[in-house]
């Protein structure tokens, strides 16, 4: 929202001086200045001049040539190509030397053969406005203080083109619907300020107001009809107003004249044009000038915040506002709009005329030389105007308004504002009485707190006079209370939609005001104590989702960087169906987002390997061997209800390596994992048949990682058709940890084992043995045959003697605490162990 | 006695000769081994008759001394030539040649998590985790924006398919002008900010509590180079007795002092979110051009960090927290921001990209 100065000056008193510092008050105080612009500063020696004569140029159809009186004694020669110069009309003249903005110098020139030493300006080149012609000062616009302004004064001594404008991001407006007129802005300024803020000007109305909804009481027009609304209206008034153009009404040409639509030069006089200077304040904040009852109504809503509407009176029967239309509607924009039932329309002997709260209708609308209107102000629920809003897909300066919840006090005031204004204008109006309906009252407000407690917020000692001062200064009325040092503040009505209610909201007006800039940082003082009401319980229905201990998550991450060299990296939790698709794998069916943005990016993931393949892809050619991780969250549905689950997802990848070679190291990295997080080794259990599988997984080597029978994740070389894909010539194997896989190493337990002071011995066995026998078919061989003084056993080689047949060099360490061993030992035990893995199949070397 | 005269010439001229320590070993086995030369004659001393036997007993030891001192220094001669040849036959090794150790990579959100919750594990706050799907409630009515409440526009917000409907495989979505379903507290959702955990973490510890909870964020907007659907927020709440504003603002700047890792200026402007009152927005001096204004704080002299404030009553209150007793401050950080002001990063998609070379920090 863009705020004019001069406009805020209306209403308290700004010195040029303060400025600067005001805006970097208001920032801190009020909302953030996203920028500010100082229009018309540079511009100088632009002068009011009188045409006093115009000739057309004979070789040119356009241009003008004039005489202008700047108020010396010779007039200037001027040639002109506007189309509204003409012989006594008084307009804006740059002098020799004169700057426009852009920083365009003027000097004598000759146009088309003829001398011009000067320019006839028009709002462009000025910056004040859009026409295709030179400006038209008008007898109202050159009396100042009363007096009529001579040819030669300067034009910023009649018009306010120099002024300062700043804009705040209406985001940070959203929760004060009192803001969102220039009062409002005014009203925090003279806060700041400390300043008196003066009353805005109204005319005295005399109302006729229908309490009671159901007698539906309220007339429009004085002739006695009534108005009817419907749910979502909270306030509804409305004003008839007569003879604006009054006897000259028939002398106006009605769309004909060219220039209807250049307000800044109607050449028809009959017709009462809006104030330059409230079109100069309406460009400056960025409001397009329309024709003089359109244009008030947006000044009113500019200044006041209250959204209004002007119909013309001989398009309005009967009004009523009603939710039940269906059909087509032709808006003032040109467009035809399809309303849906439950879209507050305003509506006239059943002729729909307006989108309630939102835009009016082409029909109805004002235009030049509009007669008589019927003024509507009104408050409409800020949920419906949204939805219709949304939904129609026009979102206007009104409907902005309306959703910010606006105080209904408004609607009366905002009238009499208008009626105000427009009799400076055209004073002889016929004005009806005011019509009211009011369904929705808010409550008054009063809050009570005491010193105390704003001491305790706050942790500083803002005097009593300090807080008295600044909420009276925006509105609030304050009771103090000696005895028990307390306040009670009594809410404006502004303020009390929804923005304030408790005592903290006052206590945030008290603190912005008297800035946070003033607070001394205090630091705060914690107890030691060992907090937590409930105990960490993992049955609790809080603790239903398990908290991970962010160490642990670092430990792992650290260790697969620094140890395994492996890359982290960040995906989506859904699956890219697109990038999934390219390498051959289908979306796995699961919890999807309603609304999201593509349907190729809806369902959330089941497993985090799902996202790393196509990371891999993307990162095939990075190097000739790599890995990528990542712990994040996958989901699934359990008895009808989102599970969601931390897990640990790494690809490998190898060009180098052997397929063998890269499934023995993630292996390795799943083991190192384990043991240094839980103490635990896992166990992997090969599932051939499982019917579950996905289409990345191999179909013989596909492992369920264990502990204690539990199972905690999944080992397997990426199916060959996926990975082709990916690269033909690379190896690569995938695992997945859930994270209830690394609990906590169970405390105390942890020893460091006493090394044996006697010499160990060990026996070195190649072991014969079929393909298909996994070495966790076999080490019970050794583990169930109970020999004290085996410690270990070590994989030596493995080697492939044929298609079929393995050969396994495992090499036994043997040693005992308290004695040295014997060979005979050794050799007993591992006759043992030949003989049950005789028992399993195995052979040995001769 | 010519004998001993006889393998003191022979010795003299084999150590001579011996020019390795193989050569010399062998010399010494010749004469001092257990079979040799010196060592036979004092085996055979004991033949000799008793009044020689003083004599040739004392020159037997003076011809064994003798050698083995020779053979001891000519042993060291030896050493020193032979370490000489060793060092003069090694080659210059190339330590310019660009071999590299295979490195790892964390994520750069990961790098400044870390350092953040170190940061705050020195507050005595303790580091918190909270799910990615959350409930309506927790997202937002817990936090005190109520439906129909503008702020909940201000966060588009990914809808989950409802598990108590039976849409479990919906083909029921929302028509395009819906830009939300029906709501209810149970309604599952991405959780748009990190706020959504404030009330769990209120009933689960009560009060006084300090605490910190990193996660992961999601906005149902299309991405660009500013914009991500996808990003790192962390939150950190304090509650207390008596915790004030003006203890708020002496911790962000302590402790946004120790993250920028150098005095860091805050100032504090009114901000409005509905679960703080009041509210503020946090900004700290440009730490580019220090507050004379430059391009990157947009001329004003002041970066725009987080959204923070007094924890709002109705929050606490739905929190089971005493607002009579107890007060707190909330602040978030935007974890994705800090790490793109942190390591230059001119484009957010690159966090998500997945690309290695793009993720690795270097200088």
């Amino acid at each position: 929202m863009k705020i004019s100065i001069n406009w805020l000056k209306d209403f308290v008193d700004i010195k040029d001086n303060e400025i600067e510092k005001l805006l970097e008050n208001f920032t801190l105080r009020v909302a953030e200045v996203d920028s500010v612009f100082y229009l018309g500063k540079n511009i100088n020696s632009i002068v009011v001049g009188e045409i006093i004569e115009c000739e057309k140029a004979p070789n040119s159809k356009k241009l003008s040539l004039c005489k202008v009186c700047v108020g010396g004694k010779t007039p200037l020669d001027i040639v002109c190509g506007a189309p509204n110069a003409r012989k006594g009309l008084k307009t804006a003249i740059a002098l020799e030397g004169a700057v426009l903005p852009g920083d365009l110098v003027i000097k004598p020139t000759t146009v088309a053969g003829y001398p011009s030493n000067g320019m006839c300006c028009g709002p462009d080149e000025l910056g004040i406005g859009h026409s295709d012609g030179i400006l038209e000062l008008t007898e109202q616009d050159l009396t100042v203080n009363g007096k009529k302004v001579k040819n030669g004064t300067d034009i910023k001594q009649v018009l306010p083109i120099e002024d300062v404008v700043f804009e705040i991001d209406n985001k940070s407006l959203t929760n004060r619907p009192d803001m969102w007129g220039i009062y409002g802005v005014a009203r925090e300024v003279a806060a700041i300020l400390d300043k008196p803020l003066k009353e805005l000007q109204k005319e005295k109305l005399p109302v006729v107001r229908a309490t009671d909804r159901s007698a539906m009481g309220t007339y429009v027009g004085g002739e006695g009809r009534p108005i009817e609304i419907c749910e979502g209206v909270h306030r509804y008034s409305c004003i008839t107003i007569e003879n604006i153009t009054g006897s000259r009404k028939q002398e106006t040409g009605n769309g004909e004249n060219e220039f209807i639509n250049h307000q800044l030069l109607i050449t028809n006089h009959q017709s009462p044009t809006t104030p330059l200077y409230i079109q100069i304040r309406m460009h400056y904040v960025g409001q397009r000038s329309i024709n003089l009852l359109a244009d008030l109504t947006n000044y009113v809503m500019l200044e006041m915040g209250q959204p209004m509407h002007a119909f013309d009176k001989k398009h309005i029967g009967v009004l009523s506002v009603q939710n039940n239309f269906e059909g087509e509607f032709e808006t003032l924009d040109n467009t035809k709009r399809n309303i849906d039932k439950g879209m507050m329309m305003i509506m006239s002997e059943g002729t729909p005329v307006a989108v309630a709260g939102v835009i009016g209708g082409l029909e109805s609308a004002t235009e030049v030389g509009t007669n008589a209107i019927v003024l509507e102000s009104a408050t409409f629920c800020p949920v419906s105007v949204r939805k219709t809003s949304n939904k129609l897909g026009v979102r206007t300066d009104s409907s902005a308004r309306f959703e910010k919840t606006l105080d209904p006090e408004l609607t009366m005031q905002a009238i009499a504002r208008f009626v105000h204004l427009l009799k400076n204008i055209v004073p002889d109006i016929n004005v009806s009485d005011l019509h009211d309906t009011w369904a929705k009252k808010y409550p008054e407000i009063k809050v009570i707190l005491t010193k105390d407690y704003i001491n305790r917020i706050t942790g500083i000692d803002i005097k009593k006079d300090k807080i008295i001062s600044i909420l009276t200064s925006l509105g609030f009325i304050v009771k103090y209370n000696e005895t028990k040092k307390s306040f009670e503040v009594k809410v404006p009505s502004w303020r009390r939609t929804k923005d304030i209610s408790i005592k903290e909201d006052i206590i945030e007006e008290i603190s912005r005001i008297y800035g946070y800039d003033n607070f001394k940082p205090i630091p705060p003082l914690f107890s030691i104590q060992n907090y937590g009401k409930n105990k960490f319980d993992i049955n609790s229905e809080l603790n239903k989702y398990v908290p991970q201990s962010s160490r642990l998550v670092r430990r792992i991450k650290n260790i697969l960087v620094d140890k395994f060299s492996l890359n982290e990296i960040h995906s989506y939790i859904w699956q890219d169906a697109k990038k999934l698709k390219k390498l051959g794998i289908e979306v796995e069916k699961n919890i999807r987002i309603q609304n999201a943005q593509n349907s190729e990016n809806d369902t959330l993931r089941k497993t985090i390997v799902s996202s790393l393949l196509p990371v891999v892809y993307e990162n095939r050619f990075y190097d000739d061997e790599f890995g990528v991780f990542e712990i994040g969250r996958i989901f699934d549905r359990e008895d009808r209800q989102i599970k969601e689950e931390m897990s640990l997802g790494c690809v490998l990848l190898s060009k180098t390596k052997k397929e063998k070679e890269l499934f023995n190291e993630a292996v390795r990295i799943i083991k190192y994992i384990l043991k240094d997080t839980k103490g635990i080794s896992p166990h992997f259990i090969l599932d051939t048949e499982a019917t579950f599988k996905k289409e990345y997984e191999h179909p013989k080597n596909f492992y369920i990682i264990c502990t204690e029978e539990e199972p905690v994740g999944i080992l397997n070389l990426v199916h060959p058709n996926i990975k082709d894909e990916i690269d033909k010539n690379a190896s690569i194997v995938c695992f997945e940890l859930y994270f209830n896989a690394f609990g906590v190493k169970e405390k105390g337990k942890e020893k460091i084992s006493e090394v044996s002071k006697y010499p160990s011995m060990s026996y070195d066995l190649t072991l014969i043995m079929n393909k298909n026998i996994l070495f966790c078919d076999i080490e019970n061989a050794w583990a169930n045959a109970d020999i004290e003084a085996l410690k270990k056993v070590e994989v030596i080689d493995l080697f492939e003697k044929d298609e079929k047949i393995n050969a396994l060099t495992l090499r036994f360490h043997f040693s005992l605490q308290e004695r040295s061993l014997t060979q005979e030992e050794v050799n007993s035990a591992m006759e043992e162990v030949r003989e049950r893995l005789e028992e399993r199949g195995v052979r040995f070397n001769a | 006695m010519n004998n001993l005269i006889d393998i003191k010439n022979e010795f003299d001229l084999k150590i001579q000769v011996a020019a390795t320590s193989e050569e010399l070993d062998s010399v010494r086995i010749e004469f001092l081994g257990k079979k040799g030369k010196v060592q036979e004659l004092l085996n055979g001393l004991g033949a000799v008759p008793k009044e020689e036997r003083k004599d040739r007993g004392q020159a037997l030891n003076e011809l064994k001394n003798a050698i083995q001192t020779e053979i001891e220094q000519k042993g060291v001669r030896i050493k020193v030539a032979e370490l000489q040849e060793k060092v003069a036959k090694t080659p210059v090794y190339d330590a310019s040649l660009p071999y590299e150790a295979k490195c790892g990579s964390l994520h750069p959100i990961t790098l400044i998590t870390n350092e953040l919750e170190d940061i705050f594990a020195s507050f005595g706050f303790s580091v918190e985790d909270y799910s990615e799907v959350v409930s309506d409630f927790e997202c937002f009515t817990s936090l005190n924006i109520p439906e129909h409440h503008p702020a909940r526009d201000m966060q588009d917000t990914f809808y989950l398919e409802d598990s108590d409907s039976g849409q479990c495989d919906g083909e029921i979505k929302l028509s395009s002008t819906d830009r939300r379903p029906p709501i209810t507290d149970h309604q599952k959702l991405l959780k748009t900010h990190t706020s959504a955990a404030q009330n769990s973490l209120m009933k689960k510890y009560g009060a006084p509590l300090r605490a910190i909870f990193p996660g992961r964020c999601f906005r149902n907007e299309a991405t660009d180079a500013t914009h991500e659907n996808t990003f790192f927020q962390m939150e950190g709440m304090m509650i207390d007795e008596g915790v004030s504003i003006s203890n708020l603002i002496y911790f962000m700047k302590t402790m946004l002092s120790k993250v920028f890792e150098r005095d860091v200026e805050v100032r504090l402007r009114p901000g409005y979110f509905p679960f703080v009152e009041p509210g503020f927005e946090l900004d700290i001096k440009c730490l580019i051009c220090g507050g004379e204004k430059c391009a990157s704080c947009k001329h004003s002299g002041w970066l725009e960090l987080c959204p923070c404030g007094m924890i709002h009553p109705n929050v606490l209150k739905q929190g089971g927290i005493d607002t009579e007793k107890f007060s707190g401050f909330a602040f978030g950080l935007g974890l994705t921001r800090l790490a793109m002001m942190k390591y230059g990063v001119k484009d957010i998609r690159v966090f998500n990209g997945g690309r290695i070379e793009e993720l690795k920090i270097g200088k």
